[in-house]
């Protein structure tokens, strides 16, 4: 079977670009990658299990995974109204708050982490009235989700802005001529046709979310078995010189990060082909 | 069921684009609102469907004032210029929506709605593409859609901007045939814009010339082709001539120097002869371009005072002339049009 890697086009560059990529991508992303496999198969198969199965690693994976979810979900919902109102309204100083929207990029994650931590512990700004309604932020899983929230929040913004921008007034037009109300509009009409953007953004928050470490650390408390995340369990597994337990931790990690945001990719995959139009691909990063 | 526009006026910042309107739509007919871009036309449309609002005057659908109303409460079916399709919808489901979203009080059942499709895909001959999503039809089949669409909600009144604007030729002229022929299954009053001449004379009823947010005539299409009130109205329908002028004894001059009165003749209206001719309003002019493809040959000349002209014949005296480019030759005009130049009011016709 030939397979015609080659095809005829207008644009010169295809062995160029294809070749440049592969290099790229073996550099900065699959040489790492495979290192990590190698290095973890180093242990053989029994230890390996039972050092990504054992209790601290497993309640890790509930903390990372599980914080994550929810922080890409708060993410998913405040994303897609954050996005709406920058679009569709305009107020003072839109400008400044839709560039405030990026600064989670910027900021060091550190920074973030002691800024969260000193307002939601107990003595914060916020965390003592909350305190005194009787809920604990800082460090308990409630203070990772804040982080990771933060941390994730322009990517559901930023994928839904432009489809929402893009979006034709004559479909709210028609929908009203038909007799539907704004709810049925909004339900019917445009949360489907921004809902495949939003998957992405949802993949990307939580990609970035699983991978956290800076901001996390600080408003955690990092209990081992309660409000400890995977990347601080590879930390400190590095930090007494045990390499392989490390990477066999973060082996099992990536192949569950992996296999959730195939899972998303498909499912937006599905809910963009009834749109007619080639999905945005989800990268993890983080 | 009748409309009746009364006194609409609308400014979008400094520019009018409606001044003090007054239009009057008998029940069940086809009306085309013909104007170029910026004439108003989409403008009253919309405030019709109520998808924009008048800052004076009414809108009233059979003697009842409308003009509060939402567009959803006025029963009108919208089609619009580029379809406005719900792209994650199958054809199918872009029909019925009208019928979904209606209060479950006076949604029709599942299968009443079925059917209802059904009937409405037979209409539009799309039976066999129900299950299709919008993104798989060509252009004339999703005007075809969303033109079901409308209808799917059975409005009193069917409105339609530029409904064939984004199609190829060949599927605007066979689309306006069928519309025309499904207007007169149905006998639903409803009004199209366009700024293509021909589609409204063609298709429509009654035509609507607007030019910069007012309506300068309307009639039957024959009516305004053959009796424009205003210079703007025989300019706009189809090619002209035009040619200052001055009026001796009754009978009417083109001239070369500027007057107070301009002469609108049509291509097929002026006659080429080599002889000189007995009536006295003629001129000389040198035929630059000949383009004999086509069921006319349109010649394209130059006068004697230098001004372009246009003329069409037929086939048929073309060869009799057997007329060749770079001729000198002697032009009548046959039929032709004064108007006041200040007021573009008619001053007489020969």
């Amino acid at each position: 079977m030939a397979l015609a890697l080659r095809q005829r086009s207008i644009l010169p560059g295809f062995g160029l670009t294809l070749g440049f990529s592969v290099l790229y991508l073996s550099l900065i992303v699959l040489i790492p990658l495979s290192v990590t496999f190698w290095k973890a198969s180093t242990l053989g198969w029994g230890s390996f299990w039972h050092i990504v199965t054992a209790a601290r690693a497993i309640a890790s994976y509930e903390v990372t995974f599980g914080c994550s979810l929810v922080a890409a979900v708060v993410n998913l919902f405040f994303g897609v109204l954050t996005a709406w109102v920058l679009v569709r309204y305009t107020f003072p100083l839109k400008r400044l708050f839709d560039s405030l929207v990026d600064l989670p990029f910027a900021l060091p994650t550190a920074v973030a982490g002691i800024a969260l931590t000193s307002i939601y512990a107990p003595n914060g700004w916020l965390g003592r009235p909350l305190l005194a309604l009787g809920v604990h932020a800082a460090y308990t899983r409630l203070g990772i989700v804040i982080a990771l929230t933060f941390i994730g929040l322009p990517f559901v913004v930023r994928t839904v802005q432009p489809v929402l921008e893009d979006l034709d007034s004559e479909l709210e037009e028609a929908a009203a001529s038909l007799g539907a109300g704004r709810w049925q509009t909004f339900g019917r009409v445009l949360l489907p046709t921004i809902l495949p953007a939003a998957l992405t953004g949802f993949a990307l928050a939580f990609a970035r979310a699983v991978g956290e470490y800076g901001s996390v650390i600080f408003i955690a408390g990092n209990m081992p078995m309660r409000t400890e995340i995977t990347p601080l369990l590879i930390v400190t597994k590095l930090e007494q010189y045990d390499y392989a337990g490390a990477t066999a931790i973060a082996v099992a990690m990536l192949v569950v990060s992996f296999a959730m945001l195939l899972a998303i990719n498909l499912l937006q995959k599905w809910s963009g082909s009834r749109l007619g139009r080639e999905e945005l691909e989800v990268l993890p990063i983080g | 069921m009748s409309i009746n526009v009364r006194g609409v006026t609308k400014a979008f910042g400094d520019f009018v684009a409606l001044d003090n309107v007054d239009l009057e739509i008998p029940a069940g007919k086809l009306v085309a609102l013909l104007g170029p871009s910026g004439s108003g036309k989409t403008t009253l449309l919309r405030i019709i469907a109520g998808l924009e609002f008048a800052d004076a005057g009414t809108i009233a659908f059979d003697g009842a004032d409308i003009s509060q109303r939402s567009p959803g409460e006025r029963q009108v079916g919208f089609v619009f210029q580029h379809y406005a399709l719900f792209r994650h919808m199958t054809v199918f489901e872009n029909i019925a929506f009208g019928l979904r979203v209606r209060p479950r009080s006076s949604r029709p059942s599942e299968e009443r709605i079925r059917a209802k499709v059904e009937e409405l895909l037979r209409l539009i001959q799309l039976r066999n593409q129900a299950s299709r999503y919008p993104s798989q039809l060509s252009g004339g089949q999703r005007q075809r859609v969303a033109l079901a669409r409308a209808l799917a909600v059975e409005p009193s009144v069917l409105l339609l901007d530029e409904p064939f604007g984004a199609l190829d030729a060949k599927v605007r002229l066979e689309l306006r045939r069928w519309l025309r022929n499904l207007h007169d299954e149905v006998h639903i009053t409803s009004i199209f814009v366009t700024h293509d001449q021909e589609e409204a004379l063609e298709v429509a009823d009654h035509v609507a010339v607007m030019n910069r947010g007012k309506i300068e005539q309307i009639g039957a299409p024959d009516d305004v082709y053959n009796h424009p009130a205003t210079s703007f109205v025989f300019n706009f329908l189809g090619s002209v001539n035009l040619f200052h002028g001055r009026i001796e004894e009754g009978t009417t001059y083109i001239h070369q120097t500027a007057t107070d009165h301009l002469v609108f003749v049509r291509p097929h209206s002026l006659e080429i002869s080599r002889r000189l001719p007995d009536h006295p309003n003629h001129f000389r002019a040198t035929t630059k371009h000949i383009n004999a493809a086509g069921p006319l040959v349109k010649v394209e000349a130059v006068t004697e005072w230098g001004a372009p002209v246009q003329v069409e014949m037929s086939q048929e005296r073309f060869r009799d002339l057997s007329l060749i480019k770079g001729e000198e030759v002697f032009v009548v005009p046959t039929e032709l049009a004064v108007f006041r130049s200040s007021e573009g009011t008619p001053v007489a016709r020969a």
